[in-house]
């Protein structure tokens, strides 16, 4: 099968300076695949987070490259950084981070809004799909603080997949999740990635979520120690 | 652009009705402060415009008149070494005469930005009745057009201008005058000049002004008269008085004068400094007030919005992190405290309207009559501009520091 490279970074290296200068990623190369379900794996303070932000083009201090659809991300200025993760790249947290005044619906439909490419009414739509695909669509108007913590995670997933983006972004997605809302975020991500070919790139320390995934990357001390553990 | 920019304002919008009380608390310090700072701009420009108005009814924009002139000495000492000979000045003119008044007049009257001109003899008498004297000073004039130019009517308390044209030997005194002695209306009344001739004169009007010391001395009467008291022909004028459009303008416009007539042109604030620098004095004082007032309201806005950003650093980091750029961030705050500004200048123009209504049906009695306050559009248009100009930096100081917020330090928490 022909696979097509959607992120791609080479020899990243980064250094935290506080309190002593330290080296927490040193010369990470890989490559993420379109519709792959990607997951990176290791021990607290593997630098795991610290890569996932680079990639998400959040963090900019740091060596090597980054591209992201064969565009070269590193150098670029943070308005334009700012475009690429509107257009390109969708976020889910461990926490939801929804805005608590804004209805579920509005919440999901604000990114889309920003990118400005289809009209509310086609925004709306879209909107109602997604919340339809993960099942909250009955919650769209109630306030994204009113619901349960598995809802408001759904919702979150939702306002990620809204600009289908090429790549979803995940810092332990279902680290405050209990098993059930754990099984049916790991089920949704598994469905984008097959149906929609949109690449998943995950941060975990849950092994049974690593083991479910395509592949699963593997640091320890700043250096990846495997590109396609087996767990 | 239309789009993105009705996210912005949608966010804004949604933020502020969230938290209606914090909104109402801020707009509320900018009511107070715009309402402060347009009552008592309003406050001043009402009480300068009054005072000026009083200044006005004795004293024309600029007067011209012929200065005495020293007698200089016979030789000029040159060196260090010589004495200067003569030494004794004395003031040299013999009249106050201004040469050729009427072509003066018209001269002056050619000019732009004049709006009246009028010749007048002004000379010290003696107003006598039997025994009586009281010395005073006289204003010989067209009396129409002193009363365009002073309000003259506007202070009778008896007697019509009118008469004046028609009666040469007609005065209108001062309330002063005709209670001193005992006059009343068309009593008659002997004048004595400075030059020592005596004119028989009828009262036909009374006036009384806000100067009780004016009212003791002043008179008005006609060109004639007044020549006929200085013993000249109808030649003779000693001011002549001009009034513009705009009183601020008097010192620059007395120069041009001075250099037209070669007379001395003196505007009234040179005439009346220390009043000038009472007004300053007020203007500066109430100016520092209300900016006082106004920074208060701005430091509310900031503070509520310094608060409500570091509430909403979370919203800020998945903002930020969903592709909305630091302008963006930036323009949702902004927008937020111009909108809390808007709302509270909105009532603050109410709440200055009505404390100036109420005001301004405040009875201070004598010729002031009511408060002399009144709706000020030029003060109303300032205050809305500095209100939102205050509310915008109150804005972007705290919404600059929200852009800078770095979503992954809040992310990793």
């Amino acid at each position: 099968m022909d696979k097509r490279v959607i992120l791609r970074t080479s020899g990243i290296g980064k250094y935290f300076y506080d309190p002593v200068k330290f080296k927490v990623l040193d010369n990470i190369s890989f490559e993420a695949y379109e519709g792959e379900f990607l997951t990176l794996m290791g021990k607290s303070g593997s630098g795991k987070s610290t890569l996932l932000y680079i990639l998400s083009t959040m963090d900019t201090d740091y060596e090597g490259e980054l591209f992201i659809n064969e565009e070269k991300i590193t150098t670029q200025k943070l308005d334009q950084l700012a475009a690429i993760r509107n257009k390109n790249i969708g976020f889910v947290f461990q926490f939801h981070y929804l805005l608590p005044e804004f209805s579920c619906l509005k919440n999901i439909m604000i990114p889309a809004l920003k990118l400005g490419k289809y009209s509310r009414e086609e925004v709306e739509e879209q909107a109602y799909q997604k919340m339809e695909m993960l099942g909250v669509k009955d919650q769209a108007l109630k306030p994204a603080s009113k619901l349960s913590g598995g809802q408001q995670q759904r919702v979150a997933i939702a306002r990620a997949l809204i600009n289908s983006p090429k790549i979803i972004m995940c810092d332990e997605p279902t680290g405050n999740l209990d098993s059930k809302n754990t099984q049916i975020v790991f089920d949704i991500f598994k469905q984008i990635a097959k149906e929609f070919k949109q690449t998943i790139i995950a941060v975990t320390h849950d092994t049974d979520f690593a083991k479910a995934s395509d592949r699963t990357i593997e640091l320890a001390d700043g250096k990846i120690i495997s590109h396609d553990l087996k767990l | 652009m239309k789009k993105l920019r009705s996210v912005n304002i949608e966010i804004a919008l949604t933020h502020l009705l969230s938290r209606k009380r914090q909104t109402i608390v801020a707009a509320l310090g900018v009511t107070i402060g715009i309402a402060m700072y347009i009552f008592m701009n309003s406050l001043v420009k009402g009480s300068n415009r009054y005072s000026d108005n009083a200044v006005f009814k004795t004293t024309p924009h600029i007067r011209i008149y012929k200065e005495d002139e020293m007698s200089k000495p016979l030789k000029n000492d040159t060196s260090q070494n010589t004495t200067t000979v003569i030494i004794n000045p004395k003031i040299s003119n013999i009249s106050k005469n201004l040469i050729n008044p009427v072509k003066l007049l018209g001269d002056i009257k050619k000019q732009k930005d004049v709006t009246s001109a009028t010749l007048l003899v002004n000379t010290n008498i003696f107003y006598n009745n039997g025994k009586s004297q009281l010395n005073g000073s006289a204003l010989g004039m067209n009396i129409m057009e002193g009363n365009a130019m002073f309000d003259i009517q506007s202070t009778m308390v008896d007697g019509q201008l009118q008469t004046l044209l028609n009666t040469p030997n007609g005065i209108i005194i001062g309330v002063g005058i005709a209670s001193k002695l005992s006059l009343k209306m068309y009593d008659n009344l002997s004048v004595i000049s400075s030059i020592g001739v005596i004119k028989l004169m009828k009262v036909v009007g009374i006036f009384k002004s806000s100067n009780a010391a004016t009212d003791k001395s002043k008179s008005y009467m006609n060109l004639t008269a007044a020549q006929q008291l200085q013993g000249q022909g109808p030649s003779f004028v000693t001011d002549i008085y001009v009034d513009i459009k705009d009183p601020e303008e008097a010192p620059a416009y007395g120069i041009v004068l001075h250099g037209l007539t070669g007379y001395t042109a003196e505007d009234w604030q040179s005439a009346n400094e220390l009043f000038v620098a009472g007004k300053k004095i007020r203007t500066i004082m109430f100016a520092c007030i209300s900016w006082a007032i106004l920074l208060v309201a701005g430091f509310g806005i900031y503070n509520i919005m310094n608060m409500t950003i570091s509430q909403k650093l979370n919203d800020i980091a998945i903002l930020k992190a969903t592709g909305f750029p630091g302008g963006d961030v930036v323009r949702i705050f902004v927008l937020e405290a111009l909108i809390m500004g808007l709302l509270g200048t909105c009532m603050g123009l109410l709440l200055s309207s009505v404390s100036i209504n109420l005001l301004s049906h405040v009875y201070i009695g004598a010729d002031i009559g009511y408060f002399p306050i009144q709706f000020e559009p030029s003060v109303t248009f300032q205050g809305i501009g500095v209100g939102m100009l205050v509310t915008l930096f109150a804005g972007y100081i705290p919404a600059r520091k929200a852009a800078k917020v770095d979503p992954i330090e809040i992310f990793r928490k």
